[in-house]
């Protein structure tokens, strides 16, 4: 799952402060966020939340990542749900459904839809950090106070006509170098969706954030929190944890 | 007036072919009201037929945040009991059927595409008597006794590069959130003609809607048509009565097709082609205006002379307004003639905008590409009496400027 | 007794800013049965009498009675009326209505004043057009007839409703002299018949020679005023 926070754009981790923040570029600060992303494999447990009105819905997955290319997600609850895998290798998704024992391939438009009824889409998965810096031109607005911390404040314009977000505006904690809120618009303006990191827990050699909140502002009163109940960095992953033939398996 | 009728009518030909023009003036707009209005009339006929069939029934028994979020289509919004309440009301007089659907979002995959679609659970039984899908399959058959069929639009059909016996991959959202997937294998393939039903619309049985939903005997709405579509409010509210007194479920409202919003914008349709036509209408008076002030102007001298035999300003009058009468009368005629006979002949072979449509950016869900225009007599009727109202107020100024001519004035005035 | 009297009668006309007096003071008195020729150059005010006695015009000041009424200060649909009832016009150029037969034409002022069953009507219009001498022409359009057989349709249709005056302006100025001579020969006939008033103007002497009075106009004046007796 830590990738999944990753693709996110969000969350970013530092191990140091490096040089003194008043003299860096906007292109500087966007890149220490990414650089210190950088993990070799990772497996987390994961709860998340969704709220809609009144209706709170609970999930339990798990979740296998390396590098940036690969993830692997398996969801453990409700019972509906059980079963339901996700492999994502690149640009392509792959979706198992139990209950339908098909494999369903996303790319393209289609990843704009709600991943599991969430406030997530499965772009806001499966995006990288360096397509971000690759299709986004960046500027530093200034600094603010955000959730007591002082950050900067990044603007992010697509490059490309048609991309979801049009302009993504990020607030970079100036201590840790985590993205801590993150608001996606669309071109006309319009707010789309805002990501809130709530929690961040400090590691062994980094800080991760383990909670995290969207809000879709599309969808009315709903939102997606994401707990990250177990962490392990750079563990040793089976062999064949990322293949079709793992998505299928019983 | 008596004493003008045939003056006037010798009057109106000595200048035989203004005469015809004027009158084709006012037959152009004759012609175009006619037409019109006979388009739009079939236009909201179909649209009405359309919207009761796909959409509304003569009544919806549905959750009221059902119908309120219609867009959404929120999915958790059901009719729990919808077999009691079925047991309940169908003892009211003029039901003829009651037929349950479940409509939902979801996603079709097949081995190269993924799309999104609108899926309508339907019991192919009694759906029939109400939406018969049958005329429009254009391959393979309605719902046999497989449970795993679906039928599909063929512009969706195409999108995901599907045929008949191909198997489609169906995930949708429960209403728990959860996300759960079915296999269905496509049995017939259909082509409405409205292209968003057609590009967008899968129909399944309602038990594998409800198998998809995890909403095992419930339904989005129940449908009703009545014997008499003119009682839909009265069985509306009877509906109502039975569902506040049986107590079984507060949260569902029976809804008449006349409510549907849509339908509240057809007499807007009228107003829009009616300010268009008024338009027509003013170039045809103005030309009517023009013609008599014209033959007005020539006939000054005789208007001297006449007037000097004694006949009053009002005879004046009365004499141009009845020469108009008749210019107007022979365009009612004629345009009358040309326009039912259009109308009439579009009614019978239909007006084909599919070409137009396919072109189209947007989608207009329940225009009908092929439009029957529907030719009343109440629409001839109306066109004539506002075309001759048109042609009289056209004439009054002439008639006018004609009867306050000074009779010597006039008469000074040479012959041609 | 009188059917007609000026009693000084001015006429001014407007033309732009220009006063342009055509009568200046005109006074007499026409008896029943009289055959009276107004007579003078052109703009001596000839015309204008005949308008003003024609009820189709206003005198700028002065009183016109008709049948010993004061017709000078009625209103143009009383004007309409009275015209329609007692008085009839010949003009220079016939004015018949082109759309209409001989007989339609000389029908038309008993339509108008409309107190006629239409067998009635028929029967009065083709007995004056009979008297005028146009029994034969009865169904022709206007434009199939010689000038003066227009012009006797013209006098038929001035006759047809037994007014008390008949006004004929220039009868004859678009005809050739025996045509001419024979309509004022027809008009002499009918006017000795019936005893209906006649006032013609003209500027021609032989006309003049039909008069039974005469009155002579100058610059808007009365010249002369004379019976002129004849066998």
């Amino acid at each position: 799952m830590n990738k999944v926070a990753l693709f996110l754009l969000v969350i970013s981790i530092t191990l140091t402060c490096g040089k003194a923040g008043e003299d860096l570029t906007a292109e500087e600060i966007l890149a220490m966020r990414d650089k210190n992303m950088v993990f070799d494999t990772a497996y987390s447990e994961i709860d998340m939340i969704i709220t809609i009105g009144k209706r709170v819905v609970e999930k339990k997955l798990t979740s296998y990542t390396e590098g940036t290319e690969k993830s692997f997600i398996e969801f453990l609850s409700p019972a509906r749900d059980r079963g339901t895998k996700m492999l994502k290798t690149g640009k392509v998704l792959k979706i198992y459904f139990p209950s339908a024992e098909r494999v369903m391939r996303l790319s393209g438009h289609m990843l704009r839809q709600s991943m599991m009824g969430s406030d997530f889409s499965y772009e806001d998965l499966t995006e990288t950090a360096e397509e971000l810096r690759k299709e986004y031109n960046v500027k530093l607005l200034g600094e603010e106070v955000f959730a007591a911390a002082q950050c900067y404040v990044l603007e992010l314009e697509s490059k490309i006509e048609n991309k979801t977000y049009f302009f993504i505006k990020i607030w970079v904690d100036k201590e840790r170098y985590i993205g801590s809120k993150v608001e996606f618009y669309a071109k006309s303006g319009k707010l789309l969706k805002v990501l809130a990191v709530e929690d961040i827990k400090s590691f062994k050699n980094r800080y991760y954030p383990t909670k995290v909140t969207m809000e879709d502002k599309l969808r009315k009163n709903s939102k997606t929190e994401m707990i990250i109940k177990r962490i392990e960095f750079d563990i040793l992953i089976p062999q064949g944890t990322f293949t079709e033939r793992n998505l299928m398996r019983k | 007036m008596k004493k003008f009728i045939k003056l006037a009518w010798r009057n109106i030909w000595r200048n035989w072919r203004r005469t015809i023009l004027t009158s084709l003036a006012v037959a152009f707009g004759m012609i175009s009201i006619i037409f019109t209005y006979s388009y739009i009339e079939g236009v909201s006929e179909s649209i009405y037929r359309t919207l009761i069939e796909t959409e509304l029934g003569h009544v919806k028994i549905v959750s009221r945040e059902f119908l309120r979020l219609e867009r959404v289509m929120p999915r958790e919004q059901l009719v729990y009991n919808a077999q009691s309440i079925e047991d309940g009301i169908s003892s009211l007089p003029g039901i003829s059927t009651m037929t349950e659907r479940i409509k939902f979002r979801l996603i079709l995959s097949s081995e190269d595409e993924n799309e999104p679609a609108l899926g309508i659970g339907i019991n192919p039984e009694q759906e029939k008597n109400l939406f018969d899908l049958r005329k429009y399959l254009i391959q393979g058959s309605y719902f046999q006794e497989s449970p795993a069929e679906i039928l599909i639009g063929d512009g969706l059909a195409k999108k995901l590069g599907v045929g008949l016996g191909d198997e489609l991959l169906a995930v949708t959202s429960d209403i728990n959130y959860s996300t759960y997937a079915l296999t269905f294998t496509v049995t017939g393939i259909f082509k409405s003609g409205f292209t968003f039903m057609d590009k967008n619309f899968i129909y399944l049985s309602i038990e594998k809607a409800q198998e998809m939903l995890d909403c095992d005997g419930a339904a989005h709405e129940i449908l009703l048509l009545l014997d008499d579509a003119g009682t839909a409010a009265d069985i509306s509210s009877e509906i109502l009565t039975f569902l506040k007194e049986s107590g079984l479920d507060d949260t569902l409202t029976a809804v008449p097709w006349q409510d549907n919003f849509f339908l509240t914008y057809m007499p807007l349709a009228s107003v829009v082609m009616g300010s268009i036509l008024l338009i027509i209408m003013l170039i045809a008076a103005l030309v009517i205006l023009n013609t008599m002030l014209m033959a007005v102007v020539e006939r000054t001298h005789e208007i001297g002379v006449i007037k000097s035999m004694g006949m009053r300003n009002g005879g004046i009058v009365a004499l141009i307004l009845v020469e108009a009468t008749y210019i107007g009368l022979l365009g009612v005629f004629i345009g009358g003639l040309i326009g039912s006979g259009l109308s009439i002949l579009a009614q019978n072979t239909g007006l084909n905008f599919t070409r137009m449509m396919e072109k189209m950016e947007f989608e207009i869900a329940f225009f009908s590409p092929i439009i029957y225009p529907k030719f009343t007599f109440g629409i001839l009727l109306g066109a004539a009496v506002f075309c001759l109202t048109t042609t009289l107020f056209a004439a009054i100024y002439p008639a006018r400027k004609a009867s306050r001519m000074e009779p010597v004035e006039a008469l000074r005035t040479s012959m041609k | 007794m009188s059917i007609a009297k000026l009693e000084n009668v001015h006429k001014v006309y407007h033309i732009g800013k220009v006063d342009f007096p055509a009568l200046r003071g005109i006074s007499f008195s026409i008896e029943e049965g009289e055959f009276l020729s107004i007579a003078g150059p052109s703009g001596s005010g000839k015309t204008t009498i005949l308008n003003l006695l024609g009820c189709l015009d206003k005198p700028s000041k002065g009183k016109i009675f008709l049948d010993e009424k004061d017709i000078t200060a009625l209103p143009t649909a009383k004007l309409a009326d009275v015209r329609r009832k007692n008085i009839g016009f010949v003009f220079q150029t016939f004015n018949l209505i082109p759309v209409l037969t001989a007989m339609e034409n000389v029908e038309f002022p008993l339509i108008l004043e409309g107190q006629h069953e239409a067998k009635e009507r028929q029967r009065v219009t083709e007995d004056i057009l009979t008297e005028v001498g146009l029994k034969d022409f009865l169904h022709r359009r206007p434009n199939e007839m010689s000038g003066g057989q227009q012009q006797r349709v013209a006098v038929a249709r001035a006759l047809v409703k037994k007014p008390k005056l008949v006004l004929a302006d220039e009868p004859t100025a678009n005809l050739d002299s025996v045509t001419g001579e024979e309509i004022l020969q027809l008009m002499l006939e009918l006017n000795q018949k019936t005893s209906t008033t006649f006032i013609f103007s003209t500027h021609d002497k032989m006309v003049m020679d039909f008069a039974r009075r005469l009155i002579k106009l100058r610059d808007g004046k009365i010249e002369s005023d004379q019976k002129v007796n004849k066998k």
